[in-house]
């Protein structure tokens, strides 16, 4: 069953055209390294994708609910954890919980029990009335994610989930994810760090230009250029070429 | 007009080189944070609008205010002391704003990295902050001083309308050096983890005192006992900054000024080369102490801490409240938000609580005007209890409008990204939390004290004026619908504007309203249901279980 259904999708910042037309259809239990290169198109994807911006033309469905005319009930079944996203930081994480929980009409009892079973299996640890402003970038970078959880989402949408974080948190929310997808859950997961994506998407998609330049599985993709890594891979597909040896810049002072 | 303040400040370049700094980088740094002052931030890849409106509209009644000062050249004849009563209100006016609005520019971290990563030393970087307030203050005192400047030029010819041009200049290096050093002292001396908790406490404190002396002027109440008065040149002429001026101008523009006005020209003239002179050498060692600033208390718990000095979750009067007046849903989630947010956002208590100090300063002003100048023996009429329970309308639009801006606005994306079917539990708990902090002490505090002394018969006038106040704050929220804490703080700078023209205009209407109503039978008594009626309706609406068609999830 496709969970999100995208139909040329056009979107624009004025008169710059940022998504050209993208058709897209993604399976129920997968993990979806959605890559391209900066300035692609794939954080606004991600946020019209999580109803948060109305302002494009095409259809978008997710999980069944044309995410324009029902954001409501898009955003009720999924978890949204944009890149470099500021949270209160003078609140305590459990304060912090507490308002996304409520936000999502969760029981306080529920929230609390997510959050720290949550807490535990990604190592966070903190004195129970310190504040967020007090924690170190990893440590915010988990109660993001955590607070993404809370309420169980079924498609979780992930820009960059593993900035600021440790090699041992790394592995530790790279495990969380395989996890999420064997009871049934699907990762959008959209990332620069191509040795991740590689390893644990079950899908890649490759964005260029407001395009789909890639789409399948990275033996599928592969198959077709050869390249033996993504980043080759994305490199090639993206049009990148390899730095000039004789470069400098200060050449013409 | 960016441009030509940018131009103006170039003009100095040889003092600012003179002095160690580095002009080049000063008109950089000036122009980028200028352009930036110009531009609304982002927040979910979209750019906030910024409420221009609202500036030009504050310049506005600036220059209507500036328009008022040429009335006192109509009072007195003696034109050195209406320049120096002028400037008076100058000094308290700037100073008050500077206070309110812009020092805590002077601590702004943000661009520090950028900054002190380049070749740029401690006397360009105090500089170009200090300069950047200036053109602040520069833009109010071109409103200020415009009408009188024209008076001048006009009535009293082109020199003495420039000498009134530099001395405006003068003010404004006198008010903020005054200012600003006493905040480059903290910087220097006191702990950077109490250092913002220090200078959100003095200016809530200085802002009581600068608003005193702008509003002593009211205590003379009939302005016939200004006519022809003359304060420069005379031992009186020392008591304010602002007089020294006046002398100074006496002094330039004359060649009859007296002995005094003299001196109190050349204490201007220290006061300013004090002022800089002073701000110049605590300079030394301020890029260091700021960026102790931006460590102390941020991004350096790796590991988990035994005991923090910034410790929250715990209030016991926050849990009472909220379980008091809201249900266990998002109405409480919302208060107890809002509640934590309030007590601990230092920014919020900076733009709040100073604003909250005008009214009291107000009354009291009133009440005891005229029993301080001895015109009548002290009493309190009706008007007096009115005004009063009407003065907690202000109690609860201030903060309540505060409740709308942060500097941490861009975290309220987490209420456009989740699913509330119910936004008006939370402009409900929003305006109980605001209600609890703000209202419920002070509200307590008036109605004893009218029972007390206006006695108990007044109950009913208690309870009309508790509904209106709640029923046209609970209006005002509706109107200024957003999401909590979610626009920027520099649109702040004139966020309390709004609430303020608001009250000053519905506060008179349902005090007079009021007052006229007291004069039928049974009137008063019809108004009280009526009113409580649309408020309990209001509220109901506000809680009701299902969202009613409201936009949900849009704020």
């Amino acid at each position: 069953m496709s969970i999100i259904k995208i139909s040329n999708l056009q979107k624009a910042y004025g008169s710059k055209s940022v998504l050209r037309g993208i058709d897209l259809s993604v399976e129920a239990g997968q993990i979806i390294g959605y890559i391209g290169p900066n300035g692609a198109g794939k954080s606004t994807t991600i946020r019209i994708l999580a109803g948060l911006d109305k302002n494009y033309t095409g259809d978008v469905e997710v999980l069944g609910f044309d995410v324009k005319k029902d954001p409501m009930e898009v955003k009720r079944r999924i978890g949204y954890i944009p890149e470099a996203a500021e949270i209160y930081e003078m609140l305590t994480p459990k304060e912090f919980y507490e308002l996304v929980g409520g936000l999502q009409d969760l029981p306080w009892e529920t929230t609390q029990k997510r959050a720290s079973r949550l807490q535990e299996y990604l190592d966070l640890k903190y004195s129970p009335d310190q504040r967020i402003d007090t924690f170190s970038k990893g440590m915010k970078q988990k109660v993001l994610l955590i607070s993404g959880l809370l309420h169980d989402p079924d498609l979780i949408f992930l820009d960059e989930p593993l900035a600021g974080l440790d090699a041992n948190s790394v592995i530790r929310v790279k495990d969380l994810l395989q996890q999420l997808t064997e009871r049934g859950k699907t990762i959008f997961y959209s990332s620069h760090i191509m040795e991740v994506v590689e390893k644990i998407s079950d899908r890649i998609i490759l964005l260029n230009d407001g395009k789909i330049a890639a789409n399948g599985t990275f033996a599928e993709i592969n198959a077709q250029a050869h390249s033996g890594s993504l980043e080759t891979l994305f490199s090639q597909l993206t049009g990148g070429s390899a730095a000039r040896t004789d470069f400098d810049f200060t050449a013409d002072e | 007009m960016n441009k030509l303040f940018l131009w103006l400040v170039s003009l100095f370049n040889p003092v600012w080189r003179s002095i160690g700094a580095d002009p080049k980088a000063i008109y950089l740094i000036l122009k980028a944070k200028l352009l930036m002052d110009d531009r609304g931030g982002m927040m979910m890849g979209q750019r906030q609008k910024r409420k221009k409106g609202m500036e030009y509209m504050t310049f506005i009644f600036i220059g209507i205010f500036g328009l008022c000062l040429v009335g006192l050249f109509m009072i007195t004849e003696h034109y050195a002391t209406a320049v120096g009563l002028g400037f008076s209100m100058w000094v308290a006016f700037i100073g008050m704003m500077l206070i309110t609005e812009m020092s805590e520019n002077l601590f702004d971290q943000r661009d520090l990295y950028v900054l002190l990563s380049r070749p740029i030393n401690d006397f360009t970087l105090s500089i170009s902050r200090i300069l950047h307030i200036a053109v602040f203050a520069g833009k109010f005192g071109l409103c200020l001083g415009l009408p009188t400047l024209v008076y001048l030029a006009v009535f009293a010819g082109a020199w003495p309308a420039f000498v009134y041009f530099l001395l405006s200049i003068l003010t404004i290096v006198i008010t903020m050096t005054g200012t600003l050093v006493f905040y480059l002292l903290l910087l220097r001396h006191v702990d950077s983890a109490k250092l913002k908790k220090i200078v959100g406490y003095f200016q809530i404190v200085a802002t009581f005192f600068f608003f005193i002396a702008y509003q002593l002027p009211s205590l003379i109440g009939d302005v016939k006992v200004l006519q022809n008065i003359v304060v420069v040149g005379k031992p009186l002429g020392f008591t304010f900054p602002g007089l020294w001026l006046g002398g100074l101008y006496e002094a330039m523009t004359t060649t009859t000024a007296s002995p005094l006005a003299y001196a109190q020209g050349l204490l201007a003239l220290i006061a300013a080369g004090t002022g800089l002179w002073f701000y110049i050498r605590q300079s030394r060692g301020y890029a260091d102490r700021l960026l102790q600033l931006r460590v102390a208390g941020a991004e350096n718990a790796a590991e988990p801490q035994g005991t923090t000095s910034t410790s929250g979750s715990k209030s016991p009067v926050r849990d009472f409240l909220a379980g008091w007046l809201t249900r266990p849903n998002q109405e409480r989630v919302s208060f107890r938000f809002h509640w934590n947010v309030m007590l601990r956002d230092m920014g919020f208590k900076q733009r709040t609580y100073p604003s909250l100090v005008y009214l009291p300063v107000i009354l009291v002003i009133t009440i005891f005007r005229d029993a301080f100048m001895g015109e009548e023996e002290f009493s309190l009429g009706d008007g007096m209890m009115l005004m009063l329970l009407y003065f907690l309308l202000w109690i609860l639009l201030i903060p309540l409008g505060q409740t709308k801006y942060s500097e941490n606005y861009r975290s309220s994306w987490i209420f456009e990204a989740t699913a509330n079917p119910y936004p008006n539990r939370i402009y409900y708990g929003q305006f109980m939390a605001v209600l609890g902090m703000f209202y419920l002490p002070m509200a307590l505090l008036i109605y004893t004290a009218v029972l007390i002394y206006w006695g108990p018969s007044h109950w009913i006038d208690i309870l009309l004026a508790m509904g209106t106040t709640l029923l046209f704050t609970l209006v005002y929220n509706q109107t200024d619908k957003d999401a909590p804490f979610s626009r920027s703080k520099e649109d702040a700078k004139f966020g309390n504007i709004g609430p303020f023209l608001l009250v000053a205009f519905l506060g008179s209407i349902f005090g007079f309203g009021h007052w006229a109503l007291q004069l039928f039978p049974y009137v008063l008594m019809a108004a009280t249901v009526v009113v409580w009626c649309v408020l309990l309706g209001w509220i109901w609406y506000l809680r009701r279980d299902t969202n009613g068609g409201a936009a949900a999830g849009t704020w």
